[in-house]
C-alpha cells in the first residue's frame, strides 16, 4: 500500500537546478533513508514533500491516508496533492522535524510539545486527560519527560532535538519526515533515536522518511535507501542492495568496507579513507 | 512505576503554571476594579471613595457628580482601554515578528499615525470636520506604515529579519516625522500648538462620547488577536514551523496585523502618542507567567489597563495645577523602568 508518491519532481532556485526529475514511492510501515552529501538536494526534497516549496515540475501525492485526518471535502479522494491540502489537514498527516529550528520565547518543554496538538485538539479541550496522556506519551518516548518544565531556551542541542521529535509525535502523523535527526546527538542518543524510529514504525504503522548523511546509521536502520547526488537519484532499494563499496566510493568519495553483520542484523559500514585522493592526484 | 510518577510530576508542574496565570488574572481584575474607583477619587480635587460611590448612584451633590460621572469616570475608563489596547497590540506584534523589541513606536506606526493626524489637523479639519476624521487619517497612515515595514523586512527565506525590521521601522519613523515637521513648518502657530499637544499624548478632556467611539474598534482589535492566541504561540517558532503544525499562517498574520493596527491607530488617534506601554507590559507579564499567549492576552488586557490608569492619575495629580501629558510620563517612567527590568531579569525574559 503506497502512502507517499513523489512523481517527477524538479525544483530550481533561480537559475540553479536543485532537484531533477525525482520519482519514488514509499509505504507505511517502513523507514526510508534519503542519503547524500551536503548540497545534494536532500533537504529541498523534504521541503517539496511537506509543501514548503512548490516544485516547478511534478507532484507529491499522498495516497490511502486515513480518512479521519482528511478534510471533509477530501474524504472520498484516493490520492491528494500536498499542495491542495490546507495546513490544518496536512499537519494531521505529515509531521516534519527540521534540521535547525529554535524558539525565541522561553516556553516550557511541555508547552512546546503541546503545540503539536494544535490541529488535533481545540483550544478548550487542550488540557483534558486524553490530551495530556498523548502529550506525556510523546515526551516519554523521546526521554524528555524528566525535564518537562524546563525552559526550552536552556536546552542543549540534543535535548532540543528530542523535544522537537516529541512534538512531531504528538501530531500523530502518518508520515514523519526527519531532517538529519541525529545531528548534534551523542552516540547513545543517536542509537536511542533510531531504535525509537523503528519502534514507532512497527507500533503505529507509519512511514518515516529520514534525510541523513550518516552512512552507518542509514545502512543499519533504514528498510529502504534512496541515494541522491547533485539533485538526482543515483540508487534506490534495500540497504543490502544499495549500500555497497562501489556506491560509497562513487557518491561519497570514500573507501569503505561493507558487510552484513549477524549481530546487528544489518549492514555495517567501516570507512577507511578518502578514495578520490588516489584518483584525483594532480 | 517511575514513569507514572514522572508523568504526574510533569502534569502537576504544568498545572502549576496555569494556576499562576489564573491567580494573576484574579489579582489584576481586583486591582482594576479597586484602581478604577481610586483613580476617580484622586486628582486636583480629592473626592473621598465613599462620595465617588454615592455619585455613581446619584446621591452626591451636583458638583461632585459632575466631576465623578461626567469627567473622571470616562477619562479613567479611556485610559484603561488605551492601556489594554496598547499592551495587547504590542504583545501580538512581538509574537508575529518573533522579536521582543517590536512595538508600535519602534516600528514607526506611531509616527505614521502622527503624520496622518497632523495632516488632518492642518488641512483636513477645515474641509470636513469630524472626530472620525483624525481617526480615519491616523488609522490609514498607521496601517500603511505597518505594511511597509513588514514588506521591507520580509525575506522569502527565514521570514522577517530582525535587523531589517528595526532599521525599516526607524527609517519610516524618520520619514513620517519629517513629513510631520514639514506640515508644522507650513502651518500657523495655533495649528502647530494643537499638533504638538496632540502628539504629547493626553487623556485631557476625554469624555463618554470618546469612549463610545473608541470602544468598538478596540474590542474588534482585541478579538482579532485573542482568537489567534494559540496560533501566536506557534508563530513564535517561525512561519514554516507554524505552517507544518497546521497554522494557516497567512490568515493569522493578516488578522493579527490588522487587529494590532486597529488597536494602535485607534489609541493614537484618540489620545496621541503614548510610548512604551506596548513594550513593557508584555515583558513584565511574560516574566511572571511565561510566554503562553493564551494566558498573556487576558493578562495584558488587565495589566495594561491598570498600568495606564495609574500612570494617567499620577500624570494629572503629581504637579498641580499642571496636568502632565501622559505620553511624557510613560516615557520618563517607562524607559528607566524598562531598562531596570532588562538589567535585573534579563535571563528570565529573553534569550535568542
Amino acid at each position: 500500500m503506497a502512502v507517499l508518491n513523489v512523481d517527477g519532481v524538479s525544483f530550481s532556485h533561480g537559475s540553479r537546478k536543485i532537484l531533477n526529475d525525482l520519482t519514488f514511492t514509499a509505504s507505511k510501515g517502513e523507514v526510508v533513508g534519503i542519503l547524500g552529501q551536503n548540497g545534494s538536494g536532500k533537504t529541498t526534497l523534504l521541503n517539496c514533500i511537506n509543501a514548503e516549496y512548490r516544485p516547478q515540475k511534478g507532484s507529491v501525492k499522498l495516497i490511502d491516508f486515513s480518512k479521519e485526518s482528511a478534510d471533509p471535502r477530501h474524504m472520498n479522494s484516493g490520492s491528494l496533492d500536498v499542495r491542495d491540502m490546507s495546513e490544518h489537514e496536512r499537519s494531521r498527516i505529515l509531521a516534519t522535524v527540521e534540521q535547525d529550528s529554535h524558539m525565541n520565547f522561553p516556553f516550557s518543554v511541555m508547552e512546546v510539545v503541546k503545540m503539536g496538538r494544535y490541529s488535533r485538539a481545540g483550544m478548550l479541550d487542550e488540557n483534558t486527560d486524553a490530551e495530556t496522556d498523548i502529550v506525556c506519551s510523546a515526551m516519554e518516548s523521546t526521554g524528555v519527560l524528566e525535564f518537562s518544565d524546563r525552559d526550552v531556551s536552556e536546552l542543549s542541542g540534543g535535548e532540543w532535538r528530542r523535544v522537537m521529535i516529541a512534538q512531531a509525535l504528538a501530531q500523530e502523523p502518518e508520515i514523519l519526515l526527519l531532517d538529519e535527526p541525529t545531528l548534534h546527538l551523542d552516540i547513545n542518543h543517536q542509537f536511542d533515536l533510531m531504535d525509537l524510529c523503528r519502534k514507532i514504525v512497527s507500533e503505529r504503522d507509519i512511514l518515516i522518511v529520514i534525510v541523513t548523511h550518516d552512512l552507518q546509521l542509514a545502512a543499519r536502520y533504514c528498510d529502504r535507501i534512496i541515494v541522491m547526488k547533485d539533485g538526482e537519484i543515483v540508487s534506490m532499494g534495500t540497504a543490502r542492495d544499495v549500500i555497497t563499496e562501489k556506491m560509497i566510493s562513487g557518491v561519497f568519495g570514500m573507501r569503505a568496507r561493507v558487510e552484513y553483520d549477524e549481530e546487528i542484523q544489518g549492514m555495517s559500514v567501516f570507512l577507511i579513507g578518502r578514495s578520490r585522493c588516489e584518483n584525483d592526484q594532480r | 512505576m517511575q514513569s507514572t510518577e514522572l508523568r504526574e510530576k510533569a502534569v502537576s508542574l504544568d498545572r502549576k503554571r496555569r494556576r499562576r496565570a489564573y491567580v494573576t488574572v484574579l489579582v489584576l481584575a481586583a486591582a482594576l476594579a479597586a484602581g478604577y474607583v481610586l483613580c476617580i477619587s484622586l486628582g486636583s480635587a480629592r473626592i473621598p471613595v465613599a462620595e465617588v460611590w454615592a455619585a455613581f448612584f446619584g446621591r452626591a451633590d451636583w458638583a461632585t457628580e459632575m466631576i465623578v460621572v461626567d469627567m473622571r469616570a470616562p477619562r479613567v475608563l479611556c485610559a484603561a482601554c488605551v492601556g489594554a489596547a496598547l499592551s495587547v497590540g504590542g504583545l501580538a506584534m512581538q509574537a508575529i515578528f518573533r522579536n521582543p523589541m517590536a512595538s508600535p513606536s519602534v516600528l514607526g506606526i506611531s509616527s505614521g499615525a502622527s503624520f496622518g493626524a497632523a495632516f488632518y489637523i492642518a488641512y483636513g479639519a477645515s474641509v470636513f470636520f469630524s472626530s472620525w476624521g483624525t481617526l480615519a487619517c491616523a488609522f490609514g497612515t498607521a496601517m500603511a506604515s505597518m505594511l511597509l515595514v513588514y514588506a521591507l523586512a520580509y525575506q522569502r527565506a527565514g521570514g522577517v529579519q530582525t535587523t531589517m525590521l528595526l532599521l525599516a521601522g526607524m527609517a519610516l519613523s524618520a520619514l513620517f516625522s519629517g513629513f510631520t515637521s514639514m506640515i508644522e513648518f507650513f502651518s500657523d502657530a495655533d495649528t502647530v500648538t494643537s499638533i504638538v499637544f496632540w502628539m504629547l499624548g493626553s487623556f485631557d478632556g476625554r469624555g463618554w462620547s470618546d469612549f463610545y467611539l473608541m470602544i468598538l474598534p478596540l474590542i474588534a482589535g482585541c478579538v482579532l488577536i485573542a482568537v489567534n492566541a494559540r496560533a501566536l504561540n506557534l508563530m513564535t517558532a517561525g512561519e514554516p514551523k507554524a505552517r507544518a503544525l497546521g497554522v494557516n499562517v497567512k490568515r493569522v498574520r493578516l488578522m493579527v496585523l490588522v487587529g494590532s493596527s486597529v488597536l494602535v491607530a485607534t489609541c493614537v488617534s484618540f489620545c496621541g502618542v503614548i510610548g512604551f506601554v506596548g513594550l513593557i507590559i508584555p515583558h513584565i507579564f511574560r516574566s511572571i507567567v511565561g510566554p503562553d499567549h493564551k494566558k498573556l492576552v487576558p493578562i495584558c488586557i488587565l495589566g495594561g489597563a491598570v498600568f495606564l490608569m495609574l500612570v494617567d492619575t499620577f500624570a494629572r495629580s503629581a504637579l498641580p495645577p499642571y496636568e502632565l501629558p501622559v505620553g511624557t510620563v510613560t516615557s520618563v517612567i517607562g524607559a528607566p523602568f524598562f531598562l531596570w527590568i532588562l538589567r535585573s531579569r534579563k535571563n528570565e525574559i529573553w534569550r535568542s
